[in-house]
């Protein structure tokens, strides 16, 4: 009952329509690009502190597969930019 | 945080100081009744002395320590003999008997040995324990990720 | 597009270390009741540092890896001073370590694989 009331006294709040950016710039996707290279490295760091005893192996392999997904990621954001690309390409006009 | 290999030396030491405790409780166990021994006198009892091994390391070792940062394990200070005197029994007929007629026994008590041994082997088995399970959560941890 | 890894090599070499500590370990197990004999270990993590300061070279840190004879344990009557505890242990870290550094190189050359196969796609 109490749980009703206190809904009944929110305000409805209207959603903001996905407005997403007209353009991609290059800057974003240069973003990307470095933030997978800092993980990548970041993961060769932690796999070398487990190996010569100075961290543990679960910070490594998770840092390891955080690159690796990063990595992936970035390769199929890389796909559709080509592929959205192409089909400009082939526009005719 | 230790490695799993600090971890794994540790459990090694352990399990060395264990092994030894059970050689030395098994000794006092096999000779309870050895009246004479090499040096001719009675068998006295040993015990097995532990102690840290970061105390006896070098100063870097003692700054971890003090820091309250790794432990660095156990190790056996030394093997002590007894000091002890005799259990004496009347038995003037004993080839090791004294001029009184007096032979001298060690003073073994065969249950507290035997209680040692229990107590040593269950700690034994117990860092085995340690063994396998840090091995358990390495190959957990490897698997991390795997096949994602 | 990412540059290939350099790291890798020093992995390797390292796992060509665990190897050989490895043998070293087996021949102390296979003396443990060998009179007077004592064990020999490589002064592993030291040639693990040196390895992976070096890693920017390709080839392995030359010459062979420093390993000395463990004086520490006391001898038993015939003299032998292989501690089967610590050599057991060892050998079960000497192989958790090889475990680790397959599985970092599996890992980057799968990343390797990876990026060849979708890099050939479009």
């Amino acid at each position: 009952m109490r749980i009703n009331e206190q809904i009944g006294t929110q305000p409805f709040i209207e959603p903001k329509p996905y407005a997403p950016k007209a353009t991609a710039r290059s800057g974003d996707f240069q973003q990307v690009i470095d933030s997978v290279r800092s993980t990548m490295q970041a993961a060769d760091g932690k796999a070398s502190d487990a190996m010569v005893g100075r961290g543990s192996i679960h910070t490594a392999m998770i840092a390891m597969t955080k690159a690796d997904l990063g990595f992936r990621f970035l390769t199929q954001v890389r796909g559709k930019a080509v592929d959205a690309y192409r089909q400009l390409m082939n526009l005719q006009f | 945080m230790m490695s799993v290999f600090d971890a794994l030396e540790l459990a090694g030491r352990s399990l060395s100081v264990q092994r030894t405790r059970l050689d030395v409780a098994s000794s006092n166990l096999a000779n309870a009744q050895t009246t004479r021994t090499e040096d001719g006198e009675f068998f006295r009892r040993r015990d097995v002395v532990l102690e840290d091994d970061a105390l006896a390391a070098s100063f870097g070792a003692h700054f971890d320590h003090a820091l309250g940062e790794s432990v660095r394990g156990v190790k056996v200070a030394e093997i002590r003999e007894d000091e002890a005197p005799p259990r004496m029994v009347h038995d003037p007929d004993h080839p090791d008997a004294g001029p009184d007629g007096f032979v001298a026994y060690p003073n073994i008590n065969t249950v507290e040995e035997m209680v040692n041994m229990i107590t040593t082997m269950r700690s034994y088995q117990a860092n085995l324990n340690v063994l396998s399970g840090l091995r358990e959560m390495a190959q957990r941890a490897l698997g991390i990720g795997r096949g994602v | 597009m990412l540059p290939l890894d350099v790291a890798a090599p020093w992995i390797e070499h390292a796992l060509d270390l665990s190897s050989r500590r490895g043998s070293l370990i087996r021949a102390n197990l296979a003396n443990v009741d060998t009179p007077d004999y004592v064990p020999t270990d490589l002064d592993f993590e030291e040639a693990l540092r040196a390895e992976l300061r070096h890693r920017a070279h390709f080839g392995p840190m030359p010459g062979e890896p420093m390993s000395h004879k463990d004086e520490s344990v006391q001898p038993s009557l015939d003299g032998n001073r292989v501690d089967l505890d610590r050599e057991m242990t060892r050998a079960m870290a000497n192989r958790m370590f090889f475990e680790l550094g397959t599985e970092v190189i599996s890992r980057k050359f799968n990343m390797m694989r990876y990026a060849i196969d979708e890099g050939g796609r479009t």
